[in-house]
């Protein structure tokens, strides 16, 4: 996942990952908004077609 | 092959750039403060890919602003291309310091050829060190780094807003028409559904217990007038006394009659004032009519107050009682015509029309009332007018069978003709009123009265008082009519009086108050059964709304391509969506609108905790942890941890109390503050560190400058900075390295002092001073 975003998405994943962890909330919370700002990255800040690429995990 | 660079820029606001790095390596770049040295370093590692505004906004936008297009060449490159000539452009440039330079950073010739900044990227590597860093230094950039980081998300999260708003709308649509909420619903429903039961049951009791406070002060008033014996014989003189007036009206009017027709014999001015006299004649038995009317009615619908005024227009209190009357039968009229309606209707009747008044609802609502919908014969129907053909119908189509609905429509209309018969006493007065003005005019045309006019005034002067006294004798009858009580009735009315009290725990001293006290809350009850049946009603409407945005969603599922991803995998074919899908569909958006929402609150609240240095709160403790475990792994470095560290192992950076500890190759375990590394020879040693930290990485082309190196090339430090700078193992891994100084010396001032190669040194340097404000040279030590 890492490496194909920008690199202030990047530096924001690793806070969040890192918040995520300080919560002591699982991998399904960090999944939830890491994913879907990975997806907002690629999709260029396009939140409807980031949706077309996020993983739900429904 | 050292690499020359040239920029030629023209910014404004007194920003400067320096405009000449010669091919001299290692190259001493000496000059005045604030000639432009550290912003054509940074430009360069702009160029280069790098972000040097990271951790400074502020100076970001400072310098987008001020810059203007610069010019920028190097030459001496190594690689496929020798020269690279790049347009900067700032207009275009982000308005934050995005971390990722693109090609919104110019116009790139690589050997006179249009080329991606990309390429010159990837060519090359611009290190900018400066002598003053320190550990700490290095820790308080990166958390910089983070809050500008955190800031451009945030700035693309904003731009997204009017989506996630949209992303807000569907999702409440889709919660709508979930079964989760159609449960809730019929939970609620079933909940009214007591309440109504309840407050039902309340209500009766309460108007029992009003209706029975209230015969029992009626019965009271009736035994107060019936305890005198001579109550049936005042009532036989009334009834004789109402009789004669009544006769003594008919007189009088017959007297007025006569005399109007004899002022009509008269001359032209008797004639116009004898028509006018007719017309305010008939004023007034129009004005008897309706109060009898109104008498009539406020008896038929139980108000004696109203029944009892004798004045023309009833007053205040007691308009607003029949309103106030008016409105409780308004209440129950509309309640019982439409549970009369609702239960003539089949399921599929009821189905349709509801569905067509949330259909018809939502048009009107969203501006669609005049659209044209249907036409019928000659007529255009429009959205507004079929919703309260609607309405009417339903009123219209009550079935009559009902006595409920019959007693309570026979009620609703007498008190409004009630209402309308007061409105035409006051209508009816101001007409008088306006003819009395009409007669004022006519008579004051013929100065004094004669005979005629005389007798007139004098007949409705007689016909007035007549007219007072035979209604004020007629309710005095029916006053005493009604409170009247026989011998055996009075014995009967006092025993009811005592039973009703008694069930109703009421005294007689007590009843006043106890009545208005329940009337109170009746009132107060009504308006609680009328609140509670209304948010009922809505609940019903919604199985109806919910219905129809279950077929206005399923065809945007599959019509609208931005929501294709909340039916994938769930939507099959055409089919209608089961409630389970119905479920899914809006799970899946609430989680994507929550997800949207926290990710904002996150980046928010991350940034806030970095931009203010917050020590506190779950924020800065994430910010904390990220930033203790990155500057652990950049200390962990082999070429940082043999400077300083004792080439042992870094083991824990704590941000806390600003300590660092380490494990020597030994075992030994040592611990030190942060602030403990920024001795000369620590600095020294940090400073080689990172430039072997830099250089073990390769790139075709890297150009190092040294920054605030001044300390470092006083006499005692001069040899190891030398020493620094031909290390064998830096040598070959770059391309330039550029020591940047602030003016050391007035070189013009000790011209006079020097002499041979040094004065030489000293005037080329002053000269170019004066030119540029710096110089430039192979630097020897």
């Amino acid at each position: 996942m890492l490496g194909t975003v920008r690199r202030d998405t990047e530096t924001v994943l690793r806070l969040l990952e890192a918040l995520v962890a300080e919560r002591g909330q699982g991998p399904a919370q960090l999944a939830r908004e890491t994913t879907l700002l990975t997806a907002l990255d690629e999709a260029d800040f396009d939140l409807f077609a980031a949706l077309a690429k996020w993983s739900h995990g429904d | 092959m050292a690499i020359e660079v040239r920029i030629d820029a023209n910014p404004s606001g007194g920003l400067q750039v320096i405009r000449h790095i010669p091919p001299e390596r290692p190259c001493r770049l000496e000059g005045r403060n604030g000639v432009g040295k550290s912003v054509a370093v940074r430009l360069l590692s702009l160029a280069s890919g790098d972000q040097p505004y990271a951790d400074d906004p502020g100076a970001w936008r400072s310098l987008r602003q001020l810059l203007g297009d610069v010019e920028m060449t190097l030459t001496g490159l190594a690689g496929d291309a020798s020269t690279a000539h790049l347009t900067l452009t700032p207009a275009k440039w982000p308005d934050e310091p995005e971390l990722d330079v693109g090609e919104w950073l110019g116009v790139l010739m690589l050997d006179d050829k249009p080329s991606a900044c990309e390429n010159l990227f990837r060519r090359l590597d611009v290190v900018h060190l400066s002598g003053t860093e320190r550990l700490i230094d290095t820790v308080n950039r990166r958390l910089s780094r983070y809050a500008t980081a955190l800031q451009v998300a945030r700035g693309r999260l904003e731009r997204i807003e009017e989506q996630r708003a949209t992303l807000g709308e569907i999702a409440g649509q889709f919660a709508f028409v979930s079964p989760a909420r159609s449960r809730e619903d019929e939970a609620r429903s079933t909940d009214l559904d007591r309440q109504i039961r309840v407050a039902g049951e309340q209500l009766t009791r309460l108007q029992q217990r009003v209706d029975a406070l209230q015969r029992a002060a009626t019965l009271l008033a009736m035994l107060s007038v019936s305890k005198s014996d001579d109550r049936m014989a005042e009532l036989a003189l009334a009834q004789t006394e109402a009789d004669a007036a009544r006769e003594e009206l008919a007189n009088a009017d017959r007297a007025l009659t006569r005399a109007v027709q004899a002022l009509g014999q008269g001359n032209k001015e008797q004639r116009a004032l004898a028509t006018l006299e007719r017309r305010i004649t008939k004023h007034r038995a129009d004005i008897d009519a309706a109060r009898i009317r109104r008498t009539t009615l406020a008896t038929e619908v139980g108000l004696p107050d109203v029944a009892a005024f004798d004045g023309d227009r009833l007053p205040q209190d007691l308009r607003v009682r029949v309103e106030e009357e008016l409105k409780i039968v308004e209440f129950a009229l509309d309640r019982a015509e439409r549970e009369a309606y609702e239960s003539s209707l089949s399921e599929a009747e009821s189905l349709i029309r509801e569905e067509l008044r949330v259909v018809l609802s939502s048009a009107i609502e969203s501006g669609s009332a005049e659209f044209i919908i249907a036409r019928i014969g000659d007529h255009d129907v429009s959205v507004q007018e079929l919703s309260q053909g609607l309405a009417e119908a339903a009123r219209a189509s009550v079935p009559d069978a009902t006595d409920v609905v019959v007693g309570i429509r026979g009620k609703h209309v007498a008190l409004r003709n009630l209402l309308d018969a007061d409105q035409t006493i006051d209508s009816t007065l101001a007409r008088i009123v306006d003819l009395e003005v009409d007669i004022a005019a006519q008579k004051a045309k013929v100065p004094g009265q004669d005979a005629l006019e005389i007798a007139v005034n004098d007949a409705r002067a007689s016909r007035e008082a007549a007219s007072h006294k035979a209604r004020m004798a007629a309710l005095r009858v029916g006053q005493l009519s009604a409170g009247t009580l026989g011998e055996a009735s009075v014995l009967d009315a006092q025993k009811e009086v005592d039973d009703l009290l008694a069930s109703q725990g009421v005294e007689v001293a007590g009843l006043p108050v106890a009545l208005a006290e329940a009337t109170a809350a009746l009132a107060g009850l009504q308006t609680s059964l009328a609140d509670l049946q209304r948010a009922q009603k809505s609940l019903r409407e919604d199985d109806a709304r919910r219905r129809v945005s279950r077929r206005t969603l399923a065809a945007r599922l599959r019509d609208d391509p931005s929501l294709a991803w909340l039916g994938e995998g769930i939507l099959a074919g055409a089919a209608e969506p089961t409630d389970r899908e119905w479920q899914k569909f809006a799970d899946r958006v609430d989680a994507a609108r929550s997800s949207s929402m926290e990710l904002v609150r996150d980046v928010e609240a991350l940034e806030a905790a970095a931009r203010s240095n917050a020590q506190t709160g779950i924020y800065a403790e994430s910010l904390r942890s990220l930033l203790q475990l990155e500057a652990l792994e950049d200390f962990s470095d082999h070429h940082i941890t043999a400077a300083l560290f004792d080439g042992g192992a870094v083991e824990q950076l704590d941000l806390r109390d600003q300590s660092i500890t380490w494990r020597t190759p030994s075992g030994e375990r040592r611990s030190r503050p942060l602030s403990a590394f920024s001795s000369g020879e620590q600095a020294l040693g940090f400073i080689r560190a990172r430039l072997r930290q830099v250089a073990s990485t390769e790139a075709p082309n890297r150009l190092i400058f040294l920054d605030e190196f001044g300390a470092f090339v006083a006499a005692d430090q001069r040899k190891p900075l030398a020493e620094l700078l031909t290390d064998d193992e830096l040598n070959p891994l770059s391309s330039q390295i550029v020591v940047m100084l602030p003016l050391q010396a007035d070189y013009a001032a000790e011209l006079d002092q020097t002499r041979g190669e040094l004065h030489d040194k000293y005037e080329a340097r002053a000269a170019s001073i004066a030119t540029s404000g710096y110089f430039a040279e192979t630097f020897a030590s």
